[in-house]
């Protein structure tokens, strides 16, 4: 098993190769771009690839796209600060096999390389927090979706049906499928007016 | 009994040269008759008619000729010679001997003197032939006569030239010829505007219609004769048409004939300063004939008497022949053989001789009139021949089709030109009206395009320059924002990265503490710009937006996007700010319970649409309040990535609308 390394910062660079051969990996090849990383890949094709996403010539998205689309058995592992959900999600679209923030790398560099050298997917515990929301809404609410929650309020102010939907500029179906959802959600008993007498009790405390 | 109605042809022609001309407007000065021209005394005396009749005329004349020809006046003695020539023309005189003086000056002098002379003394001499018959000679001499015109004498002089021509043509029964010289001569009194000329000429042109027996054409063109020269007053010219005018109506026993000769006779009388004997002559051979024709035979016989004792002072055969005509008649209607056979049995071979076959015609019938009445019948049926033969010669039929065929042809090209002339005069007209018109609206346009193209220019320019203006200015923006965001990223971030490295070992405070500030700055950064937005791409950005604004405002932003990236992502990115401002709009003033992003591609354009249901405000008012910079700044950004923004707000709501035409 062998393993490559690119980062465009030296330092970060030359400390990750030695954290990573600390845990007992032999790293064939670092490099700081884009573009060299992508040769290297395609010339030795390492089983495990460590990309920062910042690189000149060509970024860490990039190459992880190029390596996907030509079937490369390499999987890659992002090190990044990037902790935006937008970039995460384009690399999990593109099919990334590691996620993790730069500033976790210490903690999780080395359970992420066992995970991904077995074939299953690992990505930064901080990443995974902000995706499963963890506010800290009374725990009833927190299992309702954002615009279940505005529909409550709306039904604690005995709005009906239609004008929520007028409102919130959604159809009136839709409010119609939230109501049952919150009603699911909220395991709330099967009766006449049972979601508008727990909203208009929840919204009054 | 034979009709004698031949006698017609024997026409009448104009000797006076008419005084009444108003050349005005003539076109040239070749038209236009210059003041009356300084003459000496012998030349004024030669010049009047009536001295004429004086003893001494014509001593008078040889003295002061051979004179100029003995001094070598040359010029003189030729212009002497044509004043007289002239004088004996008026006089309807023929004098065998100055004949012979103008053929010898001519013969040795022509080509000294001046062309005006030579023309007027070869047309004297073609008029003298013509009295005595002799039309080839007349004909030879008028020729001469045509000279080439280079002033008004010239011109005139060929004018009449070829009027006197029409009849000397006429005569030799020769009507082509006689017909293409009528309607020059017209033509040159046309431009002349001689009008008693003009009805002349149209006279003439009736007799030689009458002569091939076309008596509708020929009255219409005596009638068109003797209007015009009663329009000028000249006495001379109104009698020689009316003249011609009665001999037409003799010949197709025109019922009119009897009071138009009756009238002529009144009028004649009335005017008497030019009682000529060869006026006179004719007048009263008419009047004599009419009084034959109404049985008046004494008045008659009065005035054939009368008549007879001025035969002798005329020269005017055609006179003489009225006469003679007037007194057969008289003879044969008492019954008695004419005492005149004589007169005709002596000229007859003289008209052989000069192939005057009207003439021959006429005696030879009145010579079978005479024989029927004397009851010799063997000399009527001899003459009755000769009148056949005569006729024959006559009658050329070639001829007579010819000559229909050359009016026809010459009338064409007349209206022709006529026609040509006046479309000419239109076209140039109407050209010149169009030109106008086109010039006129030609400057009209160019004046408007002009202007409209300036005004074009100007908005344009203005437009462009202010657009510029703004894409630089956001471009600058963005550019700087970037920046810093990479700023903050690249560096302060791994520096902090590194300091957190070597707090490792001691404390979770500090860990915490860094990670914080990491946070933090990655909060600023996202900010400035969103990360990685080329990247990423428009509608996950926005969804993250959205996102975002919902958790951090508790305020819920439902979307429709159905966008599939046509455009370039630094379009994208305005698209992205332009509802970033929109909804911190909304979150900040508009007390909206919720908003609504629809984005939709269309074939030809993309529409954004942000809507919410808050409290709405005056658009006009906050427009130009100088507050409103975020309502600025969408419609701005709108309009550098080549669209439109709307803003419409009441108290429903707010919708922004955004069309952006997509570039082919």
């Amino acid at each position: 098993m062998n393993i490559l390394i690119a980062d465009d910062h030296p330092l970060t660079l030359i400390g990750t190769k030695g954290f990573v051969e600390s845990l007992g990996y032999k790293v064939d090849d670092i490099c700081s771009n884009g573009i060299t990383a992508y040769n290297l890949i395609i010339a030795h094709q390492p089983t495990i690839a460590i990309l920062d996403i910042n690189m000149p010539g060509m970024d860490g998205l990039e190459v992880l796209e190029k390596i996907v689309k030509q079937k490369l058995k390499t999987k890659v592992i992002l090190l990044t600060m990037h902790k935006e959900m937008t970039v995460f999600k384009k690399a999990n679209q593109l099919g990334v096999f590691g996620y993790i923030l730069k500033e976790n790398a210490q903690d999780e560099l080395q359970k992420c390389l066992e995970e991904v050298k077995q074939g299953n997917q690992y990505v930064s515990k901080n990443l995974i927090n902000e995706l499963t929301n963890n506010s800290d809404i009374p725990t009833d609410l927190a299992k309702l979706t954002f615009a279940e929650k505005k529909v409550l309020e709306l039904i604690a102010q005995q709005k009906t049906s239609k004008q929520i939907a007028d409102l919130l500029f959604i159809s009136e179906k839709t409010v119609e499928g939230h109501r049952s959802n919150i009603i699911q959600k909220l395991e709330l008993p099967k009766e006449k007016n049972t979601l508008l007498i727990w909203a208009m009790k929840y919204f009054k405390s | 009994m034979l009709q004698r109605n031949t006698l017609l042809l024997l026409f009448y022609f104009l000797f006076l040269l008419p005084c009444c001309k108003n050349k005005k407007d003539a076109e040239s000065a070749i038209y236009e008759a210059p003041s009356k021209e300084q003459l000496d005394r012998y030349c004024t005396y030669l010049e009047k008619p009536e001295n004429f009749f004086e003893s001494k005329y014509m001593p008078f004349f040889y003295q002061r000729f051979n004179q100029l020809l003995n001094e070598n006046k040359l010029d003189s003695a030729a212009q002497i010679l044509a004043i007289t020539g002239k004088t004996y023309d008026k006089n309807y005189k023929i004098d065998k001997k100055l004949l012979q003086i103008s053929l010898s000056f001519l013969s040795k002098h022509s080509s000294t003197i001046s062309k005006r002379y030579y023309g007027r003394i070869n047309r004297n001499i073609g008029n003298m032939y013509y009295m005595m018959g002799d039309f080839d000679s007349c004909t030879v001499f008028l020729k001469k006569a045509l000279v080439v015109a280079t002033d008004y004498y010239t011109y005139t002089n060929n004018a009449e030239t070829k009027y006197y021509l029409l009849f000397s043509y006429l005569n030799n029964g020769k009507l082509d010829q006689s017909l293409t010289a009528g309607f020059e001569a017209l033509k040159m009194f046309e431009n002349l505007k001689d009008t008693s000329f003009q009805g002349s000429v149209n006279s003439g042109i009736a007799c030689i219609y009458s002569f091939e027996d076309n008596y509708n054409e020929a009255l219409i063109y005596e009638q068109k004769g003797f209007e015009l020269v009663k329009q000028t007053k000249d006495t001379d010219a109104v009698f020689v048409a009316a003249l011609n005018k009665i001999n037409l109506y003799n010949t197709i026993e025109h019922a009119n004939l009897v009071p138009f000769i009756d009238s002529t006779f009144a009028f004649y009388n009335k005017w008497s300063k030019r009682d000529l004997p060869r006026n006179r002559l004719s007048m009263d051979s008419w009047y004599a004939l009419m009084l034959v024709e109404n049985n008046k035979l004494s008045e008659a016989k009065a005035i054939l008497d009368k008549i007879k004792l001025i035969l002798s002072t005329t020269d005017d055969e055609v006179g003489k022949d009225y006469f003679y005509n007037a007194l057969t008649e008289y003879e044969v209607k008492i019954g008695k053989g004419s005492d005149n056979v004589g007169f005709y049995k002596k000229r007859i071979p003289e008209l052989k001789k000069y192939e005057d076959y009207l003439r021959l015609q006429l005696y030879y019938m009145i010579l079978h009139d005479d024989a029927v009445v004397k009851k010799d019948f063997k000399a009527a049926l001899n003459y009755q021949e000769q009148v056949n033969v005569a006729a024959d010669s006559l009658n050329n039929r070639h001829l007579r089709t010819k000559v229909a065929e050359l009016d026809k042809k010459y009338q064409t090209e007349k209206k022709e030109q006529q026609i040509d002339l006046q479309k000419s005069e239109i076209t140039q007209k109407n050209t010149y009206i169009a030109l106008l018109i086109a010039s006129l609206t030609g400057l009209l346009l160019a004046t408007f395009a002009y202007y409209s193209w300036k005004r074009q220019k100007n908005l344009k320019q203005e437009k462009t320059n202010s657009m510029n203006f703004t894409k630089q200015l956001l471009e600058n923006t963005e550019d700087e924002r970037k920046r810093i965001a990479s700023d903050l990223h690249d560096s302060i971030s791994h520096e902090l990265l590194n300091l957190k490295s070597i707090f490792k070992q001691d404390l979770t405070t500090v860990n915490n503490k860094i990670d914080t500030i990491i946070n933090d700055i990655r909060g600023i950064s996202r900010n400035l710009h969103p990360v990685m937005f080329d990247k990423i791409g428009l509608v996950p950005n926005i969804e993250q937006l959205v996102e975002r604004t919902q958790t951090q405002n508790d305020f819920l932003v439902s979307t429709d996007i159905a966008y599939t990236g046509t455009l370039t992502s630094a379009d994208e990115l305005q698209i992205y700010r332009i509802i970033q401002e929109a909804l911190t709009n909304i979150i900040k003033y508009a007390k909206a319970h919720a908003a609504k992003i629809t984005i939709l591609e269309k074939i030809d354009k993309i529409t954004i649409e942000i809507k919410d249901n808050g409290k709405g405000f005056h658009v006009k008012e906050m427009l130009n309040s100088g507050k409103a910079f975020g309502l600025h700044n969408i419609i701005e950004r709108s309009r550098v990535i080549g669209g439109e923004a709307q803003i419409q707000s009441s108290a429903e709501g707010t919708i922004i609308n955004i069309n952006i035409p997509k570039k082919v």
